[in-house]
């Protein structure tokens, strides 16, 4: 086989059938064009070797079938800030859904399972990824050429954020990682509210009895984090009012989990074999001190978003 | 400044003259090779892999119009300006020089000042 046949046969793979034999006619015609010329410059025909130097100056055979197909690209470069934000939301469903996940498997079980919650995470991931690609491969090269939306249509200057501290944005990746732990919290303080009967007959570790008086109240303060978060979520910068809600909030989070933390035990094993009796010690005692630590920092961060209003307010 | 800097801004400042350059070089018919020579002759030594998509592409915008021709044996595909792209180039050609112009003031300007 001809240097020139297997150059056009590698050429055709990387096109698409629709334009794989306009391309690789013409292109063949103007190679032979070149060929010609050296040949009528050497006045001989050109050896193998002088065959395989024009082949390797045009380029690789992806490369050249490539620059034919100009304008392909999966996100186009004015949609990807969008897509990337888009990604970033998707990453934060797919953490809420794995921790609700985790968190069902720990009340049914008594495991906690933290490789399966880091493969639930990357098989949602996935999925997620090639969703969202998919949908922006579709808005980046539509039918017929003619944009579906654009999102960057409904904006005004007096809409964009009063940001003047460089602290004052906030960060989107702390906001959704706040945000997922927020809302798995309160499904898992009222896990009897949304799982199905036969799953609660099921469970074998509950909260003890004097924890679940404070349910209420600590599931309406995590409710009111998760407003503020989806606030902070959308305007994504602190302004005087936010940064006091925030202080009170995180304030009145902190004291309630000090307080459950000096309740001992927190969960209780309900099995009839009581199999988990010796981890329940464990997940008790470590409880006990990840709330409390949650609950001193959770002081100084109220603390501190006091101080910034105060700061920001002057 | 690298030499790499400066090949990624020259090429991004040629790659809007090329059109132009190609659209007027196609008044007259032209196959890929002969275009290609024809620049060279000019003086603008374009790469084969830029030249032979640009030209489809600008085929497929329909700014030139194709045609396929058997001669000495082999066969050659032709182009020419279509209707749309003699317009097309008279607009341009005028941008061009308007913008050349522009630039060499503000080039010489800053040659002064100096």
């Amino acid at each position: 086989m001809k240097l020139i046949d297997r150059y056009m046969h590698a050429v055709a793979q990387a096109l698409p059938e629709s334009r794989r034999e306009e391309i690789t006619r013409e292109l063949r015609a103007n190679i032979l064009d070149k060929l010609e010329a050296i040949a009528e410059e050497k006045g001989r025909e050109p050896n193998e070797e002088e065959v395989s130097a024009v082949l390797k100056n045009l380029g690789h055979p992806q490369k050249v079938a490539g620059s034919f197909l100009t304008g392909q690209q999966l996100v186009s470069t004015e949609l990807f800030p969008f897509y990337k934000q888009t990604l970033h939301y998707g990453l934060i469903l797919v953490f809420i859904l794995a921790m609700i996940q985790l968190g069902t498997h720990l009340l049914n079980s008594g495991d906690l399972s933290i490789a399966n919650f880091f493969f639930e995470m990357i098989h949602k991931s996935l999925i997620m990824f090639a969703a969202v690609t998919g949908v922006f491969y579709l808005l980046s090269n539509p039918v017929g050429g003619k944009k579906y939306f654009d999102p960057y249509q409904c904006w005004s200057p007096e809409k964009l954020p009063r940001a003047t501290q460089s602290w004052q944005r906030i960060s989107t990746c702390e906001q959704s990682v706040e945000f997922a732990t927020d809302v798995f919290f309160l499904l898992l303080l009222n896990y009897s509210l949304w799982m199905s009967s036969i799953q609660l007959k099921g469970l074998t570790i509950i909260f003890a009895e004097p924890v679940t008086t404070w349910i209420p109240i600590l599931s309406a303060v995590v409710i009111a984090s998760i407003i503020l978060g989806i606030w902070k979520l959308i305007y994504r910068y602190w302004t005087v009012t936010t940064l006091i809600l925030d202080a009170i909030v995180s304030f009145a989070t902190a004291i309630l989990l000090l307080i459950i933390s000096r309740i001992n035990p927190v969960v209780v094993d309900i099995s009839k074999t009581q199999e988990h009796l010796d981890t329940m010690q464990i997940t008790n005692k470590v409880i006990e001190i990840g709330l409390f630590w949650v609950g001193l920092f959770l002081v100084f961060m109220a603390g501190l978003s006091l101080y910034r209003a105060w700061k920001l307010s002057r | 400044m690298s030499d790499e800097q400066f090949e990624k801004l020259r090429q991004e400042l040629r790659r809007g003259i090329l059109v132009l350059a190609v659209l007027g070089s196609l008044r007259q018919p032209h196959y890929g090779y002969s275009l290609r020579k024809q620049l060279q002759d000019a003086g603008l030594d374009i790469d084969e892999g830029t030249l032979y998509p640009l030209v489809r592409r600008l085929a497929d915008q329909g700014l030139l119009t194709s045609e396929w021709q058997q001669g000495e044996g082999r066969e050659r595909r032709y182009y020419q300006l279509s209707p749309e792209g003699s317009a097309l180039l008279e607009s341009l050609s005028a941008e061009w020089l308007q913008l050349n112009n522009h630039v060499s003031k503000i080039l010489e300007a800053g040659n002064e000042t100096h």
